[in-house]
Formats: C-alpha cells, sequence, structure tokens
C-alpha cells in the first residue's frame, strides 16, 4: 500500500513538491510562532530563576511589571515582615544600542547577590559610583565591545567594566548596571519596576505574599517560580501567537484539503476501477489518506529545519530575549500531529464525496 | 469451485429520473458454469445489464440472485466482487503508471500475502504470455498486450463468475483471439461462469449460448437482432 501511495504520489511529482513545500512552510510557521510565543516565557522565567529568589513583587495589575514604578518607601516596610531575608529592587529598561534596535539594561544593587554573582569572563565587577556597566557575552559580541569601551546607552555614555557569561539568553543579551545609575537611564527616580524577596525558609513564602497583599494591595507578590506564568503581556501574547500559528496550519490543510480534492476528482474512474475488482471503500479511503498522510509527514519533517534556522536568524537579531533555548520536541509533536489531523480532515471531504458515487457512474464515462 | 448460477427476472434500470428506460424487464438464467454471450446493437442496454449483473449499479426493479442470494442481501459489494468476480471492461482501464505486474496484483491485495501475490502474478504472466513485461509500465504496452493484462487482472483472483464488456472492442483480430480463447478456457478449467456481451455474433457463437438483447430486453429468437 505504501508503495501504491508513494507511486501515485509521484505521479504528479510537481503538485506533491508544491504540497509539500506548503505543509513545510505552514508547519514551519506553526513551530516557529510557538516556540517564540513559549520562548518569551521561558526566558522570562530563566532570567528569575537565575536570581534565585523566592518571591517576585511587581505594580499590581501592571500586565507589563518594567512599565510601572515601585516607590523605594513602598519597598522598605517589606524588609522587615517576618521570616524575609532580604528584598532586592530592580530596574528593566530598554534602549537602542549600537547596532541593536532593542537592548535591555537591569539595574541592581551593585553589593547585591544578583550583580555580585555574575561570572565576569573578562575584565572587572562593576563599582558603586560609576557610570560603567557589565555586558552580557551575546550582548557584548552584538554590540562588539570589550572592556574599557564606552557605549551610549539612553544619552548618556557609560564604561564597559566587564562581560558576563550566566547561559541564560535574555541576561547574556543584555547589560546591567548599578541601580542609581539606571534610575538616572531611565528616569525612575529612585524608584523601581521590581523587587525579589528571599525568606528565611521556604514555608515562609506563603504566608509571606498573604500579607503582602493584604497590607500592601498596590503590590503584587507572585512566587517567583511561577513568575513567568503569571505574566499577564505573555499571555496574551502567546494567546495570539498561538492563534496566528494555528491560521498558519490551518491554511495549509485548506491546501492540503484542495490538492486531495483535485486528485480525487482527476482518479473517479481509478477509484471506480478499484472498486470493481474488490477494493473496499475503507482500503480506498486508507490508500488516499496515506497518500495525504505521506505528504503531511513530509512537509512536517522538512519543517523542522526550517523552523530551526528560521529561530536561529532571529536569536542572532534584537529578538533574541523571546528565543527558546532549543527548538522543543514537543512544539514539533504538536505540530506534526495538528497539521496530520488537520490534513487529513480536510482531506476526508474528497475522499468521502468520491467514494459515495456509484462506480457504475464513473465507468460509463470511460 | 464451481461457478455463480445467476438468474434475473423483470430486471428494469432506467436515467435521467426515469425519463431514459434502458433495461425493461430483463429475464434470464444462466447456469452455474455456462458461458453465454448477451448480443445487441450500441445502445440496446447490454452494458447496463452487466453493470448490475457486477452490482456495480443497482436495478430499479426486478428480482437479480446469484446461487440462491438475492442482490439485497449482499451487504458489501466490493468484497463479494473480491470474493469471487471478475470484470473486463471494453477498455482496459489499467493503471498506467503501474508496471504490468503491479496492475495484476492489485485485486489481491488485502488478501493475500506478499509471496503469494507475487507466485500468483508470475503464473498469470507466464499465461498470459508477459513474462517479459513484467516490469513494463501499463503506459508503454501495446494495446493488446494491456487487453490481455486486463483480462489477467480479472483472471487473477480466480472468480466464479467472469463478467466481460465487449473484451475483443478494442483490439486487433489477433489479440482478439487470445483474448477470447484465454477467457474460455480458463472459465472451462475453472467451472466459472461467464456472461460476455458483444456486439459481435461470430465471437458470441464460440460461446455455450447467445442471448440477444433488443431494446432493453432479452429475447428468445436470433431473428430479432
Amino acid at each position: 500500500m505504501i508503495r501504491l501511495a508513494l507511486r501515485n504520489l509521484m505521479r504528479r511529482r510537481l503538485r506533491t513538491i508544491f504540497t509539500i513545500a506548503g505543509i513545510a512552510i505552514g508547519t514551519m510557521a506553526y513551530v516557529g510562532i510557538v516556540a517564540l510565543a513559549d520562548g518569551m516565557r521561558e526566558q522570562s522565567q530563566r532570567l528569575v530563576d537565575h536570581l534565585s529568589t523566592d518571591i517576585t513583587v511587581t505594580r499590581a495589575g501592571t500586565p507589563v511589571p518594567w512599565m510601572a514604578w515601585i516607590a523605594p518607601e513602598e519597598l522598605e516596610p517589606l524588609k522587615s515582615l517576618p521570616g524575609v531575608r532580604s528584598v532586592s529592587s530592580v530596574v528593566v529598561g530598554t534602549t537602542r544600542a549600537g547596532a541593536r534596535d532593542l537592548f535591555i539594561v537591569f539595574g541592581a544593587d551593585s553589593r547585591e547577590p544578583i550583580v555580585q554573582g555574575l561570572t565576569i569572563t573578562s575584565g572587572q565587577a562593576l563599582r558603586a559610583g560609576r557610570n560603567q556597566m557589565l555586558v552580557g557575552v551575546t550582548g557584548a559580541k552584538q554590540l562588539e565591545v570589550v572592556p574599557g569601551d564606552r557605549l551610549e546607552i539612553a544619552g548618556t555614555e557609560l564604561e564597559v567594566a566587564g562581560i558576563f557569561e550566566t547561559g541564560r539568553g535574555v541576561l547574556d543579551a543584555s547589560a546591567v548596571v548599578d541601580l542609581p545609575v539606571a534610575g538616572a537611564l531611565f528616569g525612575g527616580q529612585g524608584r523601581v519596576n521590581m523587587a525579589f524577596i528571599n525568606v528565611d525558609d521556604g514555608d515562609a513564602v506563603t504566608p509571606t505574599m498573604n500579607t503582602i497583599r493584604r497590607r500592601y494591595p498596590r503590590l503584587e507578590a507572585t512566587p517567583s517560580e511561577l513568575f513567568a506564568s503569571r505574566l499577564a503581556y505573555v499571555e496574551i501574547i502567546t494567546g495570539y501567537a498561538r492563534a496566528f500559528a494555528m491560521l498558519a496550519l490551518l491554511v495549509a490543510g485548506v491546501m492540503v484539503a484542495n490538492t486531495a480534492g483535485m486528485n480525487v476528482n482527476e482518479r473517479r474512474q481509478e477509484i471506480a476501477l478499484l472498486r470493481s475488482i474488490g477494493w473496499r471503500r475503507r482500503r480506498i479511503a486508507a490508500l488516499i489518506a496515506g497518500e495525504t498522510a505521506l505528504m503531511l509527514l513530509c512537509g512536517g519533517l522538512l519543517a523542522i529545519p526550517l523552523a530551526a534556522m528560521s529561530l536561529r536568524m532571529v536569536d542572532s537579531g534584537d529578538a533574541a530575549w523571546i528565543v527558546p533555548a532549543s527548538l522543543g520536541i514537543g512544539h514539533i509533536v504538536e505540530s506534526l500531529a495538528l497539521a496530520l489531523v488537520l490534513g487529513l480532515l480536510f482531506a476526508g471531504i474528497p475522499i468521502v464525496q468520491a467514494l459515495r458515487r456509484p462506480p457504475a457512474d464513473a465507468l460509463r464515462t470511460l | 469451485m464451481n461457478g455463480l448460477r445467476l438468474s434475473c427476472s423483470g430486471l428494469t434500470r432506467s436515467f435521467e429520473g426515469g425519463l431514459v428506460p434502458v433495461l425493461r424487464g430483463v429475464s434470464f438464467e444462466v447456469e452455474s458454469g455456462e458461458r453465454v454471450a448477451v448480443v445487441g446493437r450500441t445502445g440496446c442496454g447490454k452494458s447496463t445489464l452487466l453493470s448490475i449483473l457486477a452490482l456495480l449499479d443497482r436495478p430499479d426493479s426486478g428480482e437479480l440472485r446469484f446461487d440462491d442470494t438475492p442482490w439485497q442481501s449482499i451487504d458489501s459489494p466490493e468484497a463479494w466482487r473480491a470474493c469471487g468476480v471478475g470484470i473486463v471492461f471494453q477498455l482496459h482501464h489499467l493503471l498506467l503508471h503501474l508496471t504490468a505486474a503491479e496492475n495484476l496484483e492489485l485485486p489481491l491485495i488485502g488478501s493475500a500475502g506478499t509471496h503469494d501475490r507475487r507466485q500468483r502474478v508470475d503464473a498469470m504472466l507466464d499465461r498470459l504470455g508477459l513474462v517479459h513485461r513484467r516490469n513494463t509500465l501499463a503506459a508503454k504496452l501495446s494495446g493488446g498486450e494491456r487487453q490481455l493484462t486486463a483480462v489477467g487482472r480479472a483472471l487473477i483472483g480466480e472468480p466464479r463468475l467472469l463478467l466481460a464488456d465487449e473484451p475483443t472492442g478494442s483490439v486487433d483480430s489477433t489479440t482478439s483471439k487470445r483474448v477470447l480463447a484465454l477467457l474460455a478456457d480458463e472459465t472451462r478449467r475453472r467451472r466459472a461462469t461467464l456472461v460476455m456481451v458483444t456486439h459481435d455474433l461470430d465471437l458470441a457463437r464460440q460461446l455455450d449460448r447467445v442471448m440477444p438483447m433488443v431494446d432493453g430486453q432479452i429475447r428468445a429468437s436470433m431473428e430479432s437482432l
């Protein structure tokens, strides 16, 4: 049967190639878009994970935490809550830098573990009170800077003190500056975008969050391990991305149906002949569905390297912060399964129509 | 295994919502292993009758039995054909993108294993005298070779009932003789029933019985032709 299906596909080589190409592009779009959407969540979470904190504090009700400010006096009382060991403040700013249209700059107190924990691969650590910056290894490569160079960030010239590497895509593509410097760069005037709390022991996380919510309703406390999944903007973007990705797959499905329709229509007499020599409708449907499945499989498999290539292209650009660490097997399996289900569903319509016709009708016209 | 016994009575079939009556009460019987020819002019309803006998089409009314089984009792006409009916069409209807062997193999797919299929295909190619054309695409076979392959395809499932619609209508006289000899020999050897539709009276007379068909009815006398 598989041999027969292959022979049938080879009979209309050009149509088969175009259909496979269409499926590959549709699947690639699905895999790519979904991977990027998930990558955004993944990278945000990896960033927070890197900081090894227990609770993340943001402005309540804001879908994008780094677009809202929190005043220092709002954070000050948190330090004296029972069970709280430390509270670190962070400013997150985006700016244009060199060839990068979107460059993320994190501001944190240079004496805090968040900054002290960074592995400096060349140059030296940040010194408080200086207009200095640490640049991630990816960012340094893209901006072509080395320690000692000067770089203009948001209209201010900063000295590159060192290069760090964390293995976290979003951090390595960004820069870190001292908190007061970040405040000056992005107009925070002492305010911050987020704060991270470490508690004395794991059991204190929930009571501490409950206390913050109760006493300080203008602040939102989230367990750091769930930070990315609670980001409303990520959910919105992910939702839209999945919808568009599904649309791409639907277009591929319609194309498969069109090809199957043309194939079935042109093969009405062949189908009638197969029925006349004793082929059951089930078997004929399986043959045509098998041909469709083979095209879908080829297109799906072709989509994997295409999606990986397209993500690699994005990875080296401004959008590196949303690129997942790797093209997950889940995305591939999901897209292949969806393409298969959609394709067979669409192709099923012309197949069923063709098999309903009495074979004598088609054979009479021979 | 003996051939199927056919009996039909008062078969009618019309098209275009009844405006074009083609079969107008066809009645006849064919004994098991008998080889009969239905002879008539173009448009008299021969092919429609054959389609109904093959259950490729349904009669509007009348009775049709295979042995003692009414046609309505046959749940799956495809399965029924697979188990004992071979059809030869006027045109070969081979799948041109497949080889001669692959075309012969088609009726066996699903009912026989790969090894068995290969053996039966080779034996049939030998009987057809087409061993040397085994792997030739049907598109590259001559007209006669195509029709012989089509006959082989109908015979390879060892049918109890063989239905042939003008099997020699599109081949030269030499091939015509080979086709007829093949059909006659194979049905005699297996005691299969043969119903052949033709407009060629000389060809029809080589079978056991000739049934003239005129205006959608089987007549008793040849004079009506």
